[in-house]
């Protein structure tokens, strides 16, 4: 059976970017906790998150190669790409299964990026699945082929973190973990969502 | 009926294999969160890709090992969606609770679930991508003809990206 017009329309893919910022978030000196939350970013507070891809450094040899050396506007360092393997992502996002059928103009959640509840509904992301860049200066693979694209995701990043089941593992201290998050504030309906 | 436009919900699966294993075959524990669930895409990772499970922190199954392994998946009979109910309430698809169940995706090489290029593991390009399946996992296991024997409890870890709206778009029940 094919899907009716309103299901193509709640169900249909991303088409190019129209909003994207850098995320940052700068795992301290000496730690030691296994669980490192991300801070508010109220920018994208309400948006519509459609991709994320993760950045790294490089490899053994930050001076070549890599993707991004330091991330503005901190000017912080990078993770290796071999910190990759040590972090999963988790994001606290609405349920997003729940879109409404009976969409209504100004009644539908969705369409306000404002939720009763939220749950963590991406869990323990292997943060290598988030890394699109294939470096050929260092031949360094740990990359995928496709953009991580979401679908009708709202994400809380206050309540979003890292997982680093082995936090000494990591290659060095006062690492960032930079995100590339590509939003939009027009719900999956094309309404536009109020946001200023 | 196109499945995985962009991801919803996702979750890491460990299945351990234990230290001094010579089992040839070795099963999922329940998943009861997902339960009903709509399985859109699934992938595998070795410890060139992630090094450590989570939450229960077991060595990932080492780089170049793929190749021992096979995925059997118990799961409905996904040709059997009913035309003639749509959006029915009652129909199985759309309450993921079925009256049979069998091994639909039997002895699937595990590498065609791998798409990191990691330089050592083969990889895909794309993810591997379903349509109209639930699994259930108590039923599904893994294969190794040559059953890997590691020194310590190892992990193969996999991400199953799922939905809970059958693929007519209708909301399934989860309790």
């Amino acid at each position: 059976m094919p899907l009716t017009a309103q299901q193509q329309k709640l169900l249909k893919g991303n088409q190019g970017i129209v909003h994207s910022r850098l995320v940052s978030l700068v795992l301290p000196a000496g730690n030691t906790t296994s669980t490192v939350f991300f801070e508010d970013q109220p920018d994208l507070r309400y948006s519509r998150i459609i991709a994320v891809e993760v950045l790294v450094r490089g490899v053994a040899n930050p001076s070549s190669g890599g993707d991004l050396l330091k991330a503005p506007p901190l000017n912080s360092n990078l993770i290796l790409g071999a910190d990759l393997r040590q972090i999963a992502i988790s994001f606290e996002t609405n349920d997003a299964d729940l879109w409404d059928d009976s969409y209504a103009p100004g009644k539908s959640l969705n369409d306000e990026g404002r939720f009763r509840q939220t749950g963590v509904y991406i869990k323990w992301l292997p943060l290598v699945t988030l890394h699109r860049l294939w470096d050929n200066s260092t031949r360094y693979g740990l990359s995928v082929y496709q953009l991580f694209e979401l679908n009708n995701i709202f994400i809380t990043w206050s309540k979003s973190f890292l997982s680093i089941p082995n936090p000494s593992a990591l290659s060095g201290n006062d690492l960032t973990v930079a995100l590339q998050v590509y939003y939009t504030f027009r719900s999956i309906n094309g309404r536009l969502i109020p946001h200023k | 009926m196109k499945t995985l436009r962009g991801i919803a919900k996702s979750r890491m699966i460990t299945l351990k294999i234990p230290a001094g294993n010579t089992a040839a075959s070795i099963s999922f524990q329940d998943q009861s969160d997902l339960r009903y669930a709509r399985i859109l895409g699934i992938e595998v990772f070795t410890a060139n890709d992630m090094a450590q499970s989570i939450p229960d922190n077991l060595p990932v199954l080492p780089a170049g090992q793929l190749n021992l392994v096979a995925l059997t998946l118990e799961t409905n009979d996904a040709d059997e969606w009913y035309e003639d109910q749509g959006d029915s309430v009652t129909s199985p698809v759309n309450t993921g609770r079925f009256r049979t169940t069998s091994q639909n995706i039997k002895w699937q090489p595990l590498a065609t679930f791998h798409r990191i290029n990691n330089l050592v593991d083969p990889y895909v390009f794309d993810m591997f991508e379903f349509n109209n399946i639930f699994v259930t996992w108590e039923k599904s296991f893994i294969t190794m003809p040559t059953p890997i024997n590691p020194g310590v409890d190892t992990a193969i870890i996999f991400q199953v990206y799922y939905t809970f709206r059958s693929i007519y778009g209708k909301l399934i029940t989860r309790t």
